[in-house]
């Protein structure tokens, strides 16, 4: 019997582990492209650091009758 | 073959190492998922490091994004600098930090000393941990899977989100185990078996993710003025190369955005 475990990412994620080192690079690679998708979406917004949004592109959005 | 965000690792660091590859994209290097788009690096705080970067990111064409300049007086003040630049189909977004939250100087410097001996210029796993202890629900789950690859069962014991793990951990390593309730308050808990840990464990991710909002919430109030006058800079900065464009935003921003946040930076 396998003991139960908390789960707390995916098995395709977890399966990164397993790639080689060429898969893993063509995968992300891949992956970054795919996401390329949302630029509009997250235009004013940040992943990192201590800003949250570009008022630059939220006043641009404004003028033109956009929702922030 | 190689990655965007290696590739740019290796330029920053040519010659000498200036930068730590971190978040989302240090994450993968340590092959648990591929969550974020943009690319994040603590560097040495210090003159030639940042000059380097410039000179990396304007040889890409790269432009600001709002934030802090690159400059060791806001940075020293825990800011965060942004560019951003193409690179063919894919928008390279490159942010910055000397004083990356919830690292203390000592392991600050601690970091950058392995990074220097191993030569792997990555964020090690419990300092990775540590910045992830966010305001977002979904890098809790990224730290769950960071402490089960932590060598050390200590590491594990103070970054585990898993109840199953903390309390096997705690029967297999009392000693660790006593040192680390210090740190973590919650290991005191165990005894007190799963329910009782669990509910202990959404409450001290709550309560971490709204002293993280805090942390933002004064970075964001001490930026209100540079933020106002932000759409205005941007425009001037627009078509300038990135080396005119820094000084000319660094001339902006001093007097406008204070070097350190109100109530002070923090680690």
């Amino acid at each position: 019997m396998t003991d139960l475990r908390d789960e707390f990412l995916s098995e395709e994620d977890l399966d990164l582990r397993n790639l080689p080192q060429d898969e893993l690079i063509a995968y992300w690679n891949l992956w970054l492209q795919q996401a390329q998708s949302t630029n509009d979406l997250d235009e004013a917004l940040y992943s990192h650091g201590v800003f949250e949004r570009d008022p630059a592109v939220a006043a641009r959005l404004t003028a033109v009758g956009l929702p922030e | 073959m190689n990655n965007p965000y290696l590739e740019l690792t290796d330029e920053l660091n040519r010659g000498r190492l200036r930068a730590l590859l971190s978040s989302g994209q240090a994450v993968v290097v340590h092959r648990l998922a591929i969550m974020s788009k943009d690319g994040d690096w603590i560097l040495r705080e210090d003159a030639e490091a940042l000059d380097h970067v410039l000179e990396v990111l304007s040889g890409q064409g790269a432009r600001y994004r709002f934030g802090a300049p690159l400059d060791m007086r806001w940075l020293a003040g825990g800011w965060s600098a942004h560019l951003e630049f193409r690179r063919e189909v894919l928008r390279i977004r490159t942010d910055f930090v000397t004083r990356p939250p919830r690292i203390a100087p000592e392991q600050l410097a601690r970091m950058w000393e392995e990074a220097e001996s191993t030569g792997h210029d990555v964020v090690g796993l419990e300092p990775l941990a540590a910045l992830k202890l966010t305001n977002r629900d979904k890098d809790y789950a990224v730290v769950g899977e960071l402490a089960r690859l932590m060598s050390a069962p200590r590491s594990q014991l103070l970054y585990s989100r898993s109840s199953r793990d903390l309390i096997k951990l705690a029967d297999e390593h009392p000693a660790e185990l006593a040192e680390a309730i210090r740190q973590r308050p919650l290991l005191a808990r165990i005894a007190e078996g799963r329910e009782v840990l669990e509910e202990a464990l959404d409450r001290e991710r709550r309560v971490l993710m709204r002293v993280n909002e805090d942390r933002l919430a004064r970075y964001q109030a001490t930026a209100e003025s540079w933020a106002r006058l932000w759409p205005a800079v941007q425009r001037q900065l627009e078509g300038l190369p990135l080396l005119d464009a820094h000084r000319l935003m660094t001339s902006q921003a001093e007097g406008v955005l204070p070097f350190e946040p109100s109530g002070g930076a923090e680690s």
